[in-house]
């Protein structure tokens, strides 16, 4: 057990115990519950046809993250994933902005799972006959629990986090195979319910913003990186895998949701796979969906509360941000003072209400997130270009991924802006502020040397 | 009290008490340990260690063979 581990010649680090499972369990566990809720909103936009559109262009989207994600990662493997990449292959200033978009995503988005389970237990006390339950304790009690999950050690975080993802993904299977796609379907009514699309090619377009729903968070896999037994092997294999779980569970959601549901209804509904399985009429389904609803958004909490920590702590090692907040507890290993100061941040969203706006913030700090990645990429393969260093992993067909990457972020600002322009142009202003503050301010602080650690040669051209 | 304020007192106490033993227990760990030690982690440590591992290993296939004669 992680607890029991001892220093190491008088050096602390996080530990390494974890297997392919657990980064499958980490990615797909902070995404997953997409699939229960917010997709559908999706719908709404460009009707039923336009969200599966939306499903599989921003599939792609995510799919060009995990290649790049994937050999970047495989080779700068460090606690802090993305902004490990960016400090070494970009510069500190992209990296403290990237730091920053992780933070705020997962910070933001473990609000958003702890509100989705406060209203979920409003929604079982309603029904049980306790009509006024205040959802906001246990918004903090879902937090509060994790945080003390994540606090004692990363095995026993991530390994709830496969147990429970892995249960949520039978929900969705289940009611797949419920509604008996293979013989005609007697449920399904995809004739009757699918029609053309109801705000032409613009409404498809509105939707992308909800389509990033069913797979925002899948690279919080390299988060991972200095806790896994085998980072070129476990990291790419986890991530690949768990994107391919997203497509298949995306696609299933979708095609069950809209041969039950009229679009009509799904782009509003609030829990539409748990509406879907009312419609089936039968009781152990509904269970079972309840289930899996509550599961994916306490695995997704869970998994950002892993995140977010690393990243914090990854920036307080190299003075981006106090030294103070990259303490390794010498006990469970686990980076402590990152994850308590992040608790009362994400109970003050939690304890706000507004879902939608507190999952806006995360969704377009997760897009500016995604939009560094194609230069990161480009940089990264003309710096120390392929048999310079050893990788773990080398994407195909580059630069098409970067170039498509870069291509579908550009339409989903637009998507976004159409949606919520004035959230988008704050968020804009308050990195632009922070990154002013970084400059004249915090930079002093870094220890501008001893913050490249990867063993690699000097690049090219340099 | 009716059965809602009863839970809602529950979760508010239950969490409660996991936060305040998290606070104390890093409270107690950041008195018990040198802040040296606790901030001692360093990126990349261990890909360096496996690095100078190897390079160990390889000269010590090197030694070997050279008192083989495999190897001049």
């Amino acid at each position: 057990m992680s607890g029991t581990a001892t220093p190491v010649g008088g050096h602390l680090s996080l530990l390494r115990v974890l297997g392919p499972g657990h980064v499958w369990a980490l990615g797909v566990g902070i995404v997953l519950v997409g699939e229960f809720m917010g997709w559908n909103f999706a719908v709404a936009k460009g009707g039923a046809l336009g969200a599966l559109i939306a499903c599989w262009v921003v599939g792609l989207l995510y799919t060009c993250v995990a290649m790049i994600d994937s050999e970047v990662t495989s080779t700068v493997a460090a606690a802090g994933g993305q902004y490990a990449q960016a400090k070494h292959i970009i510069g500190p200033l992209m990296a403290f902005n990237v730091g920053l978009y992780l933070v705020m995503a997962y910070t933001m988005l473990e609000a958003s799972d702890a509100l989705v389970v406060g209203d979920l237990l409003k929604i079982v006390a309603t029904k049980a006959g306790i009509p006024d339950l205040d959802p906001r304790p246990f918004v903090f009690l879902s937090i509060a629990a994790l945080a003390f999950i994540n606090y004692r050690g990363v095995l026993m975080t991530l390994t709830l986090n496969l147990v429970i993802t892995a249960v949520a993904c039978l929900a969705i299977a289940t009611i797949f195979v419920a509604t008996q796609p293979w013989g005609g379907g007697h449920a399904l009514r995809h004739q009757d319910l699918l029609t053309a699309l109801p705000y032409g090619w613009l409404g498809v377009v509105g939707s992308f913003q909800f389509g990033i729903w069913y797979f925002l968070g899948i690279e919080g896999t390299c988060q991972a990186a200095e806790e896994v037994r085998s980072p070129p092997r476990s990291l790419p294999f986890g991530t690949m895998a768990g994107m391919i779980t997203l497509l298949i569970a995306a696609t299933m959601t979708w095609y069950v949701c809209s041969g039950l549901l009229p679009w009509e209804y799904l782009g509003t509904a609030v829990v539409p796979l748990f509406d879907a399985a009312s419609v089936v009429d039968s009781e152990p389904l509904q269970v079972m969906l309840f289930v899996g609803t509550l599961f994916a958004a306490v695995a997704s909490a869970n998994g950002c509360i892993n995140d977010a920590s690393r990243a914090w702590f990854s920036m307080g090692r190299d003075r981006y941000l106090p030294e103070w907040f990259g303490a390794v507890h010498p006990q469970y290993r686990t980076p402590y003072r990152a994850i308590v100061f992040l608790v009362p941040i994400a109970a003050a969203f939690g304890f706000t209400g507004l879902l939608d706006q507190v999952v806006t913030f995360s969704i377009l700090s997760g897009l500016l997130g995604y939009t560094v990645m194609p230069l990161t990429i480009v940089l990264f393969r003309r710096k120390w270009p392929l048999g310079s260093i050893n990788r773990g992993y080398v994407h195909p067909l580059h630069p098409l991924p970067a170039i498509v990457l870069f291509a579908l972020c550009g339409v989903t600002y637009f998507s976004v802006y159409l949606g919520y322009g004035n959230q988008l142009l704050t968020m804009l202003a308050f990195y632009v502020l922070v990154s002013l503050w970084f400059v004249f301010h915090r930079y002093r602080y870094v220890r501008r040397g001893a913050q490249f650690t990867m063993p690699w040669p000097r690049p090219r051209g340099y | 009290m009716t059965t809602a304020r009863l839970l809602e007192a529950t979760a508010w106490l239950l969490g409660a008490a996991l936060f305040a033993w998290i606070l104390l227990d890093a409270w107690r760990t950041s008195r018990r340990y040198d802040e040296r030690l606790l901030l001692s982690s360093r990126e990349g440590e261990i890909e360096k260690d496996l690095q100078e591992m190897a390079a160990d290993l390889e000269r010590i296939e090197t030694d070997l063979d050279r008192e083989r004669g495999t190897r001049p």
